[in-house]
């Protein structure tokens, strides 16, 4: 990889911070799927600390939001503003950019990959033969090519969008176009939900039943693999997401506008 | 909620595919409606990434002369047509065709599109193509911010996601009145957010999958990961195997509480498995709480159904409506509605089908039926 590739580290507790090593100038901390996992005051509070002593960047994750979500990043966002430094947040929910941007001016909204809507399911992979070549195309990129919708991320302050390692390879060029990308590796998500079955998935009597309701984390105790023949590669459930593992870094992806990794040693919940 | 008593009715959105199903679909009680519709030349091209999110032919007109028929007898009925272009994204190559696309849709005089990117509505507004603009659960609006946002961009109506509990839903709306809002009430309650969903929506079925997988993939997986058409079905109900890949027990519990917990933790992940999305869930008996809180519309999900369910079902819902108007009390009303659903339907109400889980009570789950 070239010296101008930028290497983040993506933690989702302060625990993980144990991989970090001298590679990463970058921690990106917090969540993106899920509102009941957004950190404490405290646990951001530790991790800026770490960023601080070890002279690094940082990025907040946050995910969708009810408007009691937001409430709590709202909080978050108020410390991070307190600092007078910049610092980047990932927005997977256009109400939290609202946030950013009504905060301060060292908050850096940064587009979530939950709202570039490329098409993830591995199933997919079977088919890249036998359609049309517009279609391949169409699943290798997306609408952040149109020049209207770079504009109009540019006008919100967004100059950064953070995309997934998709196994049809990404084919979008946005060198030139005022924004960077970001490429997450090697897990990526593939769909999201509300109805979490590990939330209450111990309890007794919970088996068949769903539900949006307060949690006790337990999606922190399990990790699931979903295999199924008509999938290329297995499916990894943890909590409300379902993701899959692409580890190969697509060759020249600088020429395409990509001037970071962002490595997730752990699944990201 | 608020006490104070709301006027005017929430209005019935009802999907349909074909025009001569308008005046039915009408007279048993729908009040907006809402279509699709293929392009011959985007299917060629096309074939798996629809132009809206229902891929299947059946359940989209296919021409825009049917439109233009079905638009003129709705309006004869004074009845607005609102048409799907919500599919998530769309890329630069496919703009030209989309714009032609669109430019010939207003020209049937639809009332609106349902849009879900962002880009789509910019490019609408760059090309001067003025459509009113309602928003699809696609746009994953969770909070009132998130509505605004859109608002500003100049869409009048917000379809709420599924999802969506009844008191962020109230926590929404309150903050959002120069908005219209739609929820779903019947019907398709995905397993996952749709507006974040990437799995494919496949319009075809896999009738061998030896031919398609080969024999030797067929041979190392048991029967039943078969039992569901391998294309078909979507991605989020597969038959998947599923196991535990890392466990971190609470160093609390003893050993067999570790072991009971971890079984149960498994046996729930396969619950879509189990249990299909479209096993008729429903949303009627919140119908009273979505009344007082304000809110627009209720959509009935089923482009591509038979006129009868169609039919069925907006009678259902004209009927809950017509009790609402009658001024029962709250708690009489969720019970005859969940009591007028098993009637409807001969199923009964579980949380496993139910939009909004949190109102049924808990005796519902519990209770054995003969299904």
């Amino acid at each position: 990889m070239k010296n101008n590739i930028e290497h983040a580290l993506y933690i989702t507790c302060a625990e993980d911070l144990k991989y970090y090593n001298t590679k990463y100038s970058r921690i990106y901390f917090g969540n993106e799927f899920c509102e009941q996992l957004i950190p404490s005051e405290k646990e951001l509070g530790n991790v800026l600390d770490f960023v601080k002593d070890n002279h690094l960047r940082f990025t907040l994750l946050t995910p969708y939001v009810t408007n009691t979500g937001l409430e709590k990043l709202e909080i978050l966002l108020a410390l991070l503003a307190s600092r007078a430094e910049p610092c980047e947040v990932v927005f997977n929910d256009w109400g939290v950019l609202e946030s950013i941007s009504r905060s301060s001016t060292y908050l850096q909204p940064v587009m979530g990959r939950l709202l570039n809507k490329m098409k993830r399911g591995p199933r997919l992979m079977h088919f890249l033969d036998l359609v049309p070549k517009e279609t391949v195309d169409y699943f290798r990129t997306c609408s952040l090519e149109m020049p209207a919708f770079q504009e109009f991320l540019i006008e919100n302050r967004v100059r950064r969008a953070e995309l997934d390692n998709l196994l049809q390879g990404i084919d979008l060029d946005l060198s030139g176009s005022g924004i960077s990308l970001s490429l997450y590796v090697p897990y990526a998500y593939v769909t999201t939900t509300r109805l979490c079955l590990a939330n209450q998935g111990e309890e007794p009597g919970w088996e068949e039943k769903i539900g949006i309701v307060p949690c006790s984390h337990e999606c922190r105790k399990y990790t699931f693999k979903l295999t199924h023949p008509v999938l290329p590669v297995a499916l990894i459930g943890k909590g409300n997401t379902k993701f899959f593992r692409n580890e190969k870094i697509p060759e020249g992806i600088e020429s395409q506008g990509f001037d970071r990794i962002v490595f997730e040693p752990e699944v990201p919940m | 909620m608020t006490g104070q008593k709301r006027t005017t009715k929430m209005k019935i959105m009802a999907p349909f595919n074909t025009p001569k199903e308008i005046g039915d679909l009408i007279e048993c009680g729908a009040t907006e409606l809402y279509t699709g519709l293929n392009d011959e030349e985007w299917i060629r091209k096309y074939p798996i990434a629809g132009i809206n999110r229902r891929v299947e032919l059946k359940s989209n007109l296919n021409s825009f002369a049917e439109l233009k028929k079905a638009v003129s007898i709705a309006h004869s009925y004074k009845t607005k047509v609102e048409l799907t272009l919500n599919e998530h994204y769309y890329t630069q190559a496919q703009y030209p065709l989309l714009l032609d696309y669109v430019k010939k849709a207003i020209d049937t005089g639809v009332d609106a599109l349902i849009v879900s990117d962002i880009s789509l509505v910019l490019m609408l507004k760059e090309h001067g193509l003025v459509v009113p603009l309602s928003l699809s659960t696609g746009g994953a609006v969770f909070n009132s911010e998130a509505a605004r946002f859109f608002g500003k961009l100049g869409i009048f109506r917000i379809t709420i996601p599924r999802h969506v509990t009844i008191a962020e839903m109230a926590s929404i709306v309150e903050k959002i009145p120069m908005l219209e809002t739609v929820v779903f009430i019947l019907n398709s309650r995905c397993a996952n957010i749709d507006g974040l969903c990437t799995f494919d929506h496949l319009p075809f079925k896999c009738p061998d999958p030896a031919k398609f997988l080969g024999k030797e993939v067929i041979n190392q997986y048991p029967e039943d990961v078969f039992s569901k058409d391998i294309i078909a079905t979507g991605a989020c109900m597969l038959p998947y195997l599923i196991e535990v890949e890392r466990f971190n027990p609470s160093h609390n519990d003893a050993e067999d509480i570790q072991k009971q917990k971890r079984e149960a933790a498994l046996k729930r992940q396969q619950m879509w498995i189990k249990h299909h999305i479209d096993n008729i869930p429903c949303g009627a008996c919140s119908m009273y709480d979505l009344h007082q809180m304000g809110i627009t519309a209720v959509k009935i999900v089923g482009r591509g159904y038979v006129d009868k369910r169609k039919r069925g079902d907006i009678k259902f819902i004209t009927m809950l409506l017509d009790l609402l108007d009658s001024g029962i009390p709250r708690d009489e009303y969720m019970r005859v509605a969940r009591n007028m659903y098993m009637g409807n339907y001969n199923k009964p109400c579980r949380s496993i089908n139910c939009y909004y889980p949190e109102m049924l009570p808990k005796e519902y789950d519990e209770a054995t039926y003969e299904e």
